[in-house]
C-alpha cells in the first residue's frame, strides 16, 4: 500500500465554553489514501463537521485543537509534544501562514454544507471563482477567468460563458452546489473535504450531484472526505467509512463491510432507521433518545444509555476503537460485544434496561437527567 | 429563475408575466438602487438639492484655487472685495430702509462692508460642501478600517479598538473639533480632518456591528479555506457585505459635517476672513440682526437647504438599500 494522503492520529479539539469544555472531537483517528473517497458519518452534534474543519485548522474560539497529530503527505498540519509539563505545538508543525499558502485550498479545500450561503451575495460566480483560481494556481486574470469558465461547464452548468457573470441569486441551489464543486476542483487540490455537501439539496438534485462527483472523482483522482449523516449517501459513494459517535469513531471498515457485517450497535441502528429497498419493514426503528452533550458524557461506552445491547460491564468500560475482523481490510469496532477481542467478559455480564425512552419528549427529559448529574 | 430561463420561455407568457417578471428580478445591486431612488420624489428632490450645490462648489473653487475670482470679477462682483461698491448694508431687491433701495445689481443686499452677498453665498458654497465631503471621506475611511478590523478579529483587538473609539465618542463634537484645531492650526483643513476624526465613531462602531455578524456567514469560511489572506477577507468579502448602512450614514454625515463647520466659522475657527464662508457671514450678521434681519437670513437659508437636501437624499438612500422597505 501507498503512503496514506492524510492520516489523522488521535485528534482532539474541544471548545471551552462558560458551562464546561465540549469535547467535540475526542481522540479521532483515521487515514485517507490517494484517490479514495473516504465516509465521516454520524448523527448530528458528533463532531463529525468539527473533526473536517480540524484538518484545515478553521476551528474558531472558543474551539481549539488541544492534542493529536494530522500529517498531510508526512507534513504536520497538526503536532503536539510535550515540553515543560504541558502540550504545545512542535516546531514542524505549520505557520498559520503556511497553512494558507500552501494547503488550504492548493492542497485541501473544503465545500459547504450550504450552498444558498456559501456564496458571496456581492460578486458574481464566476468573479468568485476566478478569485480563488488566481490565489492558489498563480494565473494572470485571463488565464484564471478561463479556467474558470472551463470548470463551470466541467460541473454541467450549461451556457457557462454566459453564467459567469450572473450573481449567485440567478442560480438554483443545485447549480450553486455544483459552482461551489468547481471552485474545490479548479485549483486541483489533492484532497476535498465535503461538509454535508448535499443535505441542502433535494434528492433529485442529490442524485445528480453525487453522480457528478464520482465522475470527477475518476477523472482527476482526488481523494474526498465525505461527512454525512446519510448512509444512503454512503453506500452510493464511499470507499471506506468512519462511524463517529459523541466525538469518537466507533467503527471503521470498508463500504460493503460495514452494511453487510456491521460490528457496532450504534451503526446498526444508524441502518435500521433508515428505510431500505432490499428489506420490508412495517415501521422505521428510530434510534432510542437523544445523543447526550459532549460536555459530560456517559461512563464506560458513551453510547451505552442509547443501546440495545447495552450490558453492565458496558457501564463500567470504556472501549478503545479495535481491529475485530482482520480478514482483508481491516475492521474496526469500539464494542465490547466483540468479546474476542476485548475479553472483558460481555456475555457473562447482565443486560441492562434501554435507559433512553424512545420519541422526542423522553429523550428531552432523559437529556435533562443526565446533564444534572 | 435565471435571465435565460425567462427569455426561452418566450411571448406565451408576456401576458401574465409583466408582474411576475418584476418580481424575480433581484432587490440588490446598483441598478435596482437606482431605480428605487428614481422613482422616490424626495430623494430626487435631495438629489437636485446636492447636486445643485455641488455645481456651484465646483465652479467656485475652480475660480478661488486656479483663476484668483478673475471669473468673478470679470463677468460679476468680487466676492472679497468689490472696488465698485461703498454701499454698505443695503438691503434685497424690493426692499428699502435708510441706506437706499435695493437694486438688481445686488439681488440680495450688501454686507456691512458693501460686499454682494449673493456673491459672497456662492463662493461659501466651496467651503461648506468641500469640508462636508473631505470631513466625511476621512471620517469613513477611518471609521471603516477600525471597526471592520474590530469585528473581524474580535478578542482583545476589539476591545483595545473599540474602547479607544468610544472614548473618543465621549468628548462633546465640537469640543474635540476646536481642541484639535486650537493644537493644530485654525485653518479650514484642520476643520476637515478635524470633524472627520470626530466622526469616525459613528462609522466604526455601525460597520463592527454589520462585521460582526457578516463574518459568520459561510463565504467568509470559504474564503478563509480557500487560502485568501486576512487582508482580502475583509477587503472583498466582509466590507462590501456591510457597507450599505455606512453609505447610509455617510450622506447624512456630511449634512452634519456642514452644520459642525458652520458652527466653528461662527466661532472663529475655520476659513478666514475676508475668505467667504456661511458660518462667518452667520456669525458677522449678528450685529444687524434686528435692523437689517435679511443679512442673516440668506446664510442660514443656505446652510438649512444643504443640510435638508443631504437628510432627504440620505433618507432616500436607505429606503433604496433596505429591501424589507420596497413595496
Amino acid at each position: 500500500m501507498t503512503d496514506p494522503l492524510l492520516e489523522v492520529h488521535d485528534l482532539k479539539t474541544q471548545f471551552f465554553t462558560e458551562e464546561g469544555v465540549v469535547r467535540a472531537v475526542d481522540g479521532v483517528s483515521f487515514t485517507v489514501e490517494p484517490g479514495e473517497i473516504v465516509g465521516l458519518v454520524g448523527e448530528s452534534g458528533a463532531g463529525k463537521s468539527v473533526a473536517a474543519q480540524s484538518i484545515l485548522r478553521l476551528v474558531e474560539r472558543p474551539g481549539e485543537i488541544v492534542d493529536g497529530e494530522i500529517l498531510f503527505r508526512g507534513d504536520p498540519l497538526v503536532q503536539f509534544e510535550e515540553r515543560a509539563g504541558k502540550l504545545r505545538p512542535t516546531e514542524e508543525m505549520l505557520t498559520n501562514d503556511e497553512m494558507r499558502k500552501h494547503i488550504r485550498g492548493r492542497e485541501i479545500a473544503i465545500i459547504f454544507q450550504d450552498p444558498m450561503e456559501s456564496l458571496n451575495p456581492v460578486y458574481t460566480v464566476g468573479g468568485q471563482l476566478r478569485e480563488f483560481i488566481e490565489i492558489n494556481r498563480d494565473m494572470g486574470e485571463k488565464e484564471a477567468k478561463a479556467l474558470a469558465i472551463d470548470m463551470l461547464r466541467e460541473v454541467g452548468i450549461p451556457e457557462a460563458a454566459e453564467r459567469y457573470s450572473d450573481y449567485p441569486h440567478q442560480f438554483s441551489g443545485g447549480m450553486r452546489q455544483r459552482v461551489l464543486i468547481a471552485m474545490a476542483l479548479s485549483c486541483e487540490p489533492s484532497l476535498i473535504i465535503a461538509d454535508e455537501p448535499t443535505t441542502a439539496l433535494d434528492v433529485t438534485v442529490e442524485a445528480q450531484i453525487l453522480e457528478l462527483v464520482d465522475d470527477l472523482q475518476e477523472k482527476y483522482g482526488t481523494s474526498f472526505i465525505w461527512v454525512t449523516h446519510d448512509m444512503g449517501v454512503v453506500a452510493e459513494i464511499t470507499d471506506r467509512v468512519n462511524v463517529m459517535y459523541l466525538g469518537e469513531i466507533v467503527e471503521q471498515a470498508e463500504v460493503d463491510d460495514l452494511f453487510h457485517d456491521t460490528k457496532h450497535p450504534y451503526t446498526d441502528a444508524l441502518l435500521d432507521s433508515l428505510p431500505r429497498p432490499d428489506q420490508t419493514v412495517e415501521e422505521l426503528n428510530p434510534i432510542a433518545g437523544v445523543m447526550p452533550e459532549a460536555i459530560n458524557p456517559p461512563s464506560g461506552c458513551r453510547f451505552h444509555p442509547r443501546c440495545p445491547d447495552a450490558r453492565v460491564v458496558c457501564t463500567r468500560i470504556h472501549p478503545d476503537n479495535r481491529i475485530v475482523d482482520s480478514d482483508g481490510a481491516p475492521h474496526r469496532a469500539a464494542c465490547l460485544k466483540n468479546d474476542e477481542v476485548f475479553d472483558v467478559g460481555y456475555w457473562e455480564s447482565e443486560p441492562i434496561e434501554l435507559q433512553a425512552g424512545t420519541g422526542f419528549g423522553a429523550g428531552l427529559a432523559e437529556d435533562r437527567g443526565g446533564a444534572g448529574e | 429563475m435565471s435571465r435565460t430561463g425567462t427569455d426561452e420561455l418566450g411571448d406565451d407568457r408576456s401576458t401574465t408575466g409583466g408582474i411576475a417578471q418584476e418580481d424575480v428580478t433581484a432587490r440588490v445591486g446598483m441598478r435596482y438602487t437606482l431605480s428605487q431612488i428614481a422613482s422616490d420624489p424626495t430623494a430626487l428632490a435631495g438629489l437636485a438639492i446636492i447636486s445643485f450645490f455641488t455645481l456651484i462648489a465646483i465652479i467656485s473653487a475652480i475660480d478661488y484655487y486656479l483663476l484668483d475670482y478673475w471669473l468673478a470679477s470679470t463677468f460679476w462682483v468680487h466676492p472679497e472685495n468689490d472696488p465698485n461698491t461703498i454701499q454698505t448694508l443695503l438691503p434685497p431687491v424690493g426692499f428699502s430702509n435708510e441706506f437706499g433701495q435695493g437694486t438688481w445689481a445686488h439681488p440680495l443686499g450688501t454686507d456691512h462692508r458693501g460686499r454682494d452677498i449673493l456673491a459672497r453665498l456662492f463662493y461659501g458654497t466651496r467651503v461648506a460642501i468641500t469640508v462636508g465631503f473631505m470631513a466625511t471621506v476621512i471620517g469613513l475611511l477611518g471609521g471603516t478600517v477600525v471597526g471592520a478590523v474590530a469585528g473581524y478579529y474580535g478578542e482583545w483587538i476589539d476591545d483595545v479598538l473599540m474602547r479607544a473609539v468610544e472614548t473618543l465618542y465621549a468628548i462633546p463634537f465640537l469640543v474635540l473639533v476646536i481642541a484639535f484645531m486650537t493644537a493644530f492650526g485654525r485653518e479650514l483643513s484642520f476643520a476637515m480632518v478635524g470633524v472627520g476624526i470626530a466622526s469616525v465613531p459613528t462609522f466604526a462602531r455601525l460597520i463592527r456591528s454589520r462585521v460582526v455578524s457578516v463574518r459568520e456567514e459561510d463565504y467568509v469560511e470559504a474564503a478563509r479555506a480557500a487560502g485568501v489572506r486576512d487582508s482580502g477577507i475583509i477587503l472583498r468579502h466582509v466590507i462590501p457585505n456591510s457597507f450599505a448602512p455606512v453609505l447610509v450614514q455617510a450622506t447624512l454625515q456630511i449634512g452634519v459635517a456642514i452644520l459642525i463647520v458652520a458652527g466653528l466659522s461662527f466661532l472663529g475657527f475655520g476659513a478666514q476672513p475676508p475668505t467667504p464662508s456661511w458660518g462667518q457671514m452667520l456669525s458677522q450678521s449678528r450685529n444687524y440682526m434686528l435692523p437689517d434681519p435679511w443679512f442673516s437670513v440668506w446664510p442660514g437659508l443656505a446652510i438649512l437647504t444643504t443640510v435638508v437636501g443631504f437628510n432627504l437624499f440620505g433618507d432616500g438612500l436607505r429606503d433604496a438599500l433596505d429591501p424589507r422597505i420596497n413595496n
